[in-house]
């Protein structure tokens, strides 16, 4: 289990590193910023000055070694919109989207779970069917398209729920119906093939051998073994919650670090980009490895293999 | 222990039945979802039924046909400029088909070549294009692109390499895979003793093997592709206005939904339709592929 | 032979399994009928195809779903199982009538302990719990001569290996101590040498527990080994039953004699060249009218073209389904 650990977390760190190159590079791919902070009709040697005074001119490894101390003290620059430090304006953002990523894993989790759970049981039911029809076609819609259609329909025209905003929880109703929908079809697929091939499996069969209850084999046993491969993309499943927000949240005006990723879109506020891809990637990279050791927890294979 | 060794093979079907499901099985859902695409997207100019580009400001957000204030001349009514919605929708085909093809065929190129690179060399070569895979597949891919768009501007070639860079990783994930097995077959051993080129085993004994897979894939990511697209133009890092393309639609039609909310659902719609039978091709082809799956 | 000393009788049994598209009825099991008596041990013979699992697990009724017993009957001590519900069958299983499954890598669920698996029959039929049903799984697994059950008990199937899981599923089997097992092919995934190990175990079982058993196999050294008497199997039918060695001794069916032609030359255990039947065997749904192994057989006569060869008793208690048996 140490051994695994340390594998996945050597794994974590190389992909965090990685993930800083491309953040550099990306940066410098973004335009001299001397230009942005120098006058239009600065002369060529006060750009060399500035230049030597950001440390411009250094060769690249020293920049980006300069850049990841910079990184690891928190410091991804100004945001040139609020003139406030970036990391500080996104980490004020950040509860709002993941208080919307994680009532979306929940809702896509639980519905996901169940649904193809009965639908394996009641094989080409009518509740298979829709759930079979209902998994392609939310992976087939654009996420913002069923925003706006959600909007649409359920606050323009029943006026059931506010069109946008973040003041309660009916304004937390459409937004993560939208985010949910994409993994609730993932999840639903997974677990229903899961569960079909647990239920077909011979343990399970020896299990009926054994005369026990169907609902205790299903619930118990085959449960668990279906939930191994949910949880394997469990991981993946928040990384698209994470990235889909950014959409959402523009959609229906959620105050959260999509939305401010999407303003700085507009209006070319680089560092803030720069300060919310890193933060929300080693987030991401930090859950996977959590993932993976709840993962060593659930399966003995794991933990001794 | 005495074992009784008795040959077994399955029962030959009879022609009829075999005929019969043959016929049943082709794909008839997603040609029909995937034929309006094509049809539009190749022969669009000569099927307009007015000029996509053609603003009548006599005639702004008419409602379709069957509507109220709706007229047989623009059946699915028109946008904020009075441009004919069905002809601007027939335009965005050619577009999505552009974007699609295009898009996937790049991806295919980079990501295989990087699997099988990886998967038959192994060693350090695999350890860091997996790497690169690994920290692509880290980045969420909608933040990935704000960081590139977001540096480069966007543009038709932001989308295109966009799509490319977040899709490339799946090929070569899948396809290095595939090759760690059929690199251990008989075949390659056999092609090794002929002493051939690693180039020759690579193209010539590999890499047909995995076209099944490549097939399905890319099927499955040419509809990936036009959601990335329309999300990418929706952030303000597509394909920029005056072009036609259905995010586009959706994009611009937003801010009229309540007044003329056909705009953005026909566009969405024409998406939605388009994705869902490539979905239901690449699932039809996986089946086809692989029959272990019929089950599922 | 009275009736009293039978335990299980199947009659005329049918199993269909019905294909997914509704038009293709596959005859699994067509019209099979034997009687095992109480302690004796039944072997069932036949390549696969030929029904002999599909006869087995009707028996359990545990059929996958594709699969239907569209007629016959089944009495287990007089009571016929195909009437019983789904609950009155569930307390049979595993306490009244059990079953040995091939593979015991696949056996146990990979993310319990073996323990807590050993533990589920005993808790649902007997109601043990606490230190009498600790004493009972230690009892069970010194039955099935594991060393250390303690430290077993408290491993997962993968820590293990196939002779020992098989032992463990054994002790499972006869865990509530049944008055039926049948065993599925137990020694086909294991070690040659864990094999016999694992016979010999059965043997121990059966004749200190006084089970009746069931032995379905496709090896006639094992059927040799375990069984007083068998019956072989072809495309869903009986085709021969009698005593094991009149069987080994005076075959009487093509099939059978064939089957016994290729155990290799010498002594059992010989390591001769195996020789395999010509032909393959029938789709089951589509058979021919006449007798299913005629395509196959070197010495069919015309009628086997025509009509399915009745039962012809040949000695006290061995019968054969082949014309070749009428003439003689």
């Amino acid at each position: 289990m140490t051994r695994y650990f340390l594998s996945r977390l050597r794994l974590a760190v190389i992909t965090i590193l990685g993930v800083s190159l491309i953040v550099f590079v990306t940066s410098r791919m973004s335009g001299d910023v001397t230009l942005l902070l120098l006058p239009q009709d600065a002369s060529q040697a006060e750009i060399a000055a500035m230049q030597h005074q950001l440390g411009l001119d250094a060769p690249y490894y020293v920049q980006y070694y300069k850049f990841l101390v910079n990184v690891a003290h928190g410091d991804f620059g100004e945001s040139l919109r609020y003139r406030e430090p970036a990391l500080g304006l996104i980490m004020s953002r950040l509860p709002a989207t993941l208080e919307l990523a994680f009532s979306a894993f929940i809702l896509s989790t639980v519905v996901g779970l169940l649904l193809g759970i009965l639908s394996a049981r009641m094989r080409s039911s009518w509740l298979d069917y829709f759930s079979r029809i209902f998994s392609i076609t939310a992976q087939s819609m654009p996420s913002f398209w069923v925003g706006i259609m959600l909007i649409l329909v359920f606050a323009v025209e029943l006026h059931w729920l506010p069109t946008s905003g973040a003041q309660g929880v009916q304004y937390l109703v459409l937004p993560v119906v939208t985010l949910a929908l994409v993994p609730i079809a993932s999840t639903l697929r997974i677990t229903r093939s899961a569960m079909l091939e647990t239920l077909d499996a011979d343990y399970v069969k020896f299990l009926r051998v054994k005369g026990l209850h169907e609902q205790f084999i299903v619930w118990k046993h085959a449960l668990r073994n279906a939930l191994v491969p949910v949880i394997a993309i469990s991981g993946l499943t928040l990384g698209f919650l994470i990235g889909g927000t950014v959409i959402v949240e523009s959609v229906f005006a959620w105050p959260g670090l999509g939305n401010l990723m999407v303003e700085s879109i507009f209006t070319r506020d680089y560092p803030v980009i720069q300060a919310g891809v890193s933060v929300t990637s080693i987030f991401l990279i930090l859950l996977n490895l959590a993932v993976d050791l709840l993962f060593g927890v659930i399966d003995p294979r794991v933990r001794f293999g | 222990m005495a074992t009784v060794v008795i040959r077994t093979q399955t029962p030959a079907e009879r022609p009829l039945a075999l005929h019969w499901r043959r016929v049943r099985r082709l794909p008839w859902l997603p040609v029909i979802l995937l034929a309006p695409v094509v049809i539009c997207g190749i022969f669009g100019s000569l099927l307009f039924p007015h000029d996509p580009t053609t603003i009548d400001l006599l005639a702004p957000r008419k409602p379709p046909a069957w509507m109220d204030g709706g007229s047989w001349q623009y059946v699915l009514g028109t946008d904020q400029f009075g441009r004919d919605l069905l002809s601007r929708l027939m335009e965005g085909a050619r577009v999505a088909l552009i974007v699609a093809i295009s898009s996937v065929f790049l991806a295919a190129l980079i990501g295989v070549t990087a699997g099988m690179v990886a998967g038959y060399y192994g060693g350090i070569i695999d350890n860091v294009i997996m790497r690169i895979a690994d920290v692509v597949f880290a980045i969420p891919a909608i933040l990935l692109i704000i960081l590139i768009g977001g540096a480069v501007g966007g543009g038709f070639l932001t989308v295109l390499s966009s799509i490319v860079i977040v899709s490339w990783v799946l090929y070569a994930r899948v396809v290095r895979g595939e090759t760690l097995v059929l690199r251990e077959r008989g075949f390659v051993a056999l092609a090794k003793v002929a002493n051939c080129s690693d180039t020759r085993i690579l193209l010539r004994h590999i890499l047909p093997n995995l076209m099944p897979t490549c097939i399905v894939l890319m099927t499955l990511q040419a509809g990936f592709a036009l959601l990335i697209e329309a999300a990418i133009t929706f952030i303000g890092l597509g394909i920029q206005p005056p072009a036609t393309t259905w995010g586009l639609l959706i994009s611009e039609g937003r801010p009229y939904m309540t007044t003329a909310w056909w705009i953005p659902t026909f566009a969405g719609l024409a998406i939605t339709i388009t994705v869902l039978g490539t979905n239901l091709l690449g699932d039809w082809l996986q089946e086809k592929f692989d029959p272990r799956r019929q089950q599922r | 032979m009275g009736n009293g000393d039978i335990l299980l009788q199947v009659k005329d049994l049918k199993t269909y399994i019905h294909g997914r598209d509704g038009l293709r009825v596959t005859k699994a099991v067509d019209g099979v009928s034997f009687a095992l008596r109480r302690g004796e041990t039944l072997g069932i013979i036949g390549e696969s195809g030929s029904g002999k699992t599909m006869t087995a697990l009707s028996i359990m009724r545990i059929l996958p779903s594709a699969a239907r017993v569209v007629g016959g009957e089944i009495l287990f001590n007089g009571e016929n199982l195909l009437t019983k519900s789904a609950a009155e069958m569930r307390r049979l299983r595993g306490e009244k009538m059990s079953m040995i499954l091939q593979d015991p890598m696949v056996s146990l669920d990979p993310l319990f302990t073996v323990g807590s698996q050993l533990a589920e029959p005993l808790r649902t039929h007997l109601r043990l719990g606490g230190a009498a049903l600790a004493h009972r799984m230690t009892e069970l697994m010194s039955a099935v001569s594991i060393p250390s059950p303690q430290q077993r008990l408290k491993q997962y199937p993968h820590q293990m290996s196939g002779g020992m899981l098989q032992r463990i599923v054994g002790a499972i089997a006869i865990s509530c101590d049944p008055q039926l097992l049948i065993a599925d092919e137990p020694t086909t995934a294991l070690d040659p040498t864990v094999q016999a190990q694992f016979l010999d175990l059965l043997e121990t079982l059966r004749d200190s527990k006084h089970l009746s058993v069931i032995v379905v196999t496709h090896d006639f050294g094992v059927a040799a080994r375990l069984c007083d008497r068998v019956m072989v199997m072809y495309a869903g039918r009986i085709v021969e039953m009698g005593p094991i060695r009149e069987i080994f001794e005076h075959p009487r069916h093509p099939y059978t004699k064939a089957l016994l032609a290729s155990i290799p030359d010498g002594t059992e255990f010989g390591t001769g060249r195996l020789k395999s039947i010509e032909g393959q065997p029938p789709d089951l749904a589509a058979l021919p009218p006449g007798c299913p192994f005629a395509p196959r057989c070197p010495s069919v006569v015309p009628r086997c073209q025509r009509d399915y060869p009745p039962e012809f008793r040949v000695a006290t208690e061995h019968a054969a389904n082949c014309w070749q048996v009428s003439a003689s």
